[in-house]
């Protein structure tokens, strides 16, 4: 290294008391912040890559029922947009006045994401003390830095985030406790744990551009709720969807091209659509997770992927205005499902 | 009779389709334990017993991958002589895989 001369020395040291007095003259007119207003921490950052910031209102009404989704969705592409150019993303959940677990793992799904890239994210909760309350038990606030807010009730979700080839022993655990807020006990839900193995798998395999196959990330969310017996879960990607794969595979059929992507995407459940592999015992994944929602396993299936919106208990198939790159699923245990529970 | 016992012989945390979907896979089953254990079978003239049950769960990637590898390697009508499959538990399982055995068989 260079040795320094008496003078450069000299000028560095002017220059470091200088900086010293004006931060000790910024502490003394520093403000205090309301509680709940948006703070975004941009100490892990580069804040010389960060150009503006992202801030817009959220639907009041945040959730994923199919009258919602259409907000949501294009909030939560709004948010990837901001980021893929490097903004600042401040989450305004202030005037939310109903959000339940599904957005949620939705847009905690893209924060995580985005956190991977060290762009800053900040917001406040909601002024609704029910919104405010499902969004705490989330861990919402784990993933946002809101100012002087500090969780009022306990987390009781669990959220798991993953790639291709990661190990899933976690589930063991996770799906013994859901068998123990719906039926009392713990045990082994077979059917339960094979869902989850498909959507994670159908995600890896068909979702993402095969050369990126190492970017595919899944987020699983499950929400515990003891009181009702009632387990919700949500699985979500955001790779290419599975509408999106189906076309662009080159087993498309020319049925296919006469099918609106909502038919195509049902159909894919229903089993008539064949594996672009070729091999035949192959493309079980997405028929297997019907078979386990039509059996009564499982209930409330609903599926968004790309432009299509599918609710298979309220008979919902439609596509949508807007678009999500990746797919979503939700669905719920609980004691009106049929019950398979192995004890040891 | 040659048995394999999912659960105690390999694991009973299973994995998907193939290694690439991350450990204890059909793929990596039938590698390891089913294919070696049908060979042996079959030079032996017995018959393979595949216990299915007492693992946390065999998605259907794991089944269709493994079985109908196992059914393209040996054909069908060998399989329906020579293997025996125990599922109590999830008796399901066995449709799953008979039908993964004949849809893998084109010869």
């Amino acid at each position: 290294m260079k040795k320094l001369k008496r003078q450069q020395k000299l000028h560095l040291l002017n220059r470091a008391k200088e900086e010293a007095k004006k931060n000790k003259r910024r502490g003394k007119q520093r403000i205090p912040i309301p509680v709940n207003s948006v703070y975004v921490n941009t100490r892990r950052s580069n804040q010389k890559k960060v150009k503006r910031q992202f801030r817009a209102a959220p639907p009041v009404a945040f959730n994923l029922q199919f009258e919602n989704c259409v907000g949501v969705i294009d909030y939560v592409n709004s948010i990837k947009e901001a980021a893929s150019k490097r903004w600042e993303i401040v989450i305004d959940l202030s005037k939310v006045e109903v959000i339940l677990e599904g957005a949620i793992a939705m847009l905690l799904s893209v924060l995580h994401e985005i956190s991977l890239r060290r762009i800053p994210i900040g917001g406040n909760v909601p002024f609704n003390s029910d919104a405010r309350l499902t969004l705490e038990k989330s861990g919402f606030l784990d993933h946002v830095s809101v100012r002087g807010v500090s969780p009022q009730h306990q987390k009781v979700n669990f959220m798991r985030s993953g790639k291709k080839g990661d190990t899933k022993s976690f589930l063991s655990d996770q799906i013994k406790r859901a068998m123990r807020t719906v039926w009392g006990e713990e045990g082994r839900c077979q059917t339960l744990r094979n869902v989850i193995y498909e959507m994670i798998r159908n995600s890896c395999d068909h979702a993402f551009d095969p050369k990126n196959v190492n970017d595919v990330r899944w987020h699983l969310s499950i929400s515990f709720d003891d009181d009702r017996k009632l387990v919700k879960f949500s699985l979500v990607d955001n790779g290419e969807g599975i509408p999106n794969t189906l076309v662009k595979s080159y087993l498309t059929t020319v049925k296919n091209l006469f099918k609106g992507d909502a038919d195509m995407l049902e159909s894919a459940f229903f089993g008539e659509q064949k594996s672009r592999t070729k091999l035949p015992w192959r493309g079980k994944g997405l028929p297997s997770i019907y078979e386990s929602y039509s059996e009564g396993k499982i209930k409330n299936l609903l599926v968004i992927s790309n432009g299509v919106f599918l609710h298979f208990d309220r008979g919902i198939k439609e596509n949508l205005n807007t678009a999500y790159k990746g797919t979503y699923y939700y669905w719920e245990i609980d004691s009106t499902c049929t019950k398979e529970l192995f004890i040891d | 009779m040659i048995e394999i016992n999912i659960a105690k012989e390999f694991g009973i945390e299973t994995g998907a389709r193939t290694y690439a979907d991350g450990p204890k896979s059909g793929e990596e089953f039938f590698d390891k334990l089913l294919k070696p254990r049908y060979e042996q079978a079959k030079a032996e003239g017995k018959q393979l017993r595949v216990i299915l049950d007492g693992t946390e769960g065999l998605a259907s990637s794991f089944l269709n991958e493994s079985f109908g590898r196992l059914g393209k390697a040996f054909g069908a009508e060998d399989l329906r002589n020579r293997l025996v499959l125990i599922s109590n538990e999830m008796p399901k399982y066995i449709v799953k895989i008979q039908e993964a055995i004949d849809e893998s068989d084109t010869r």
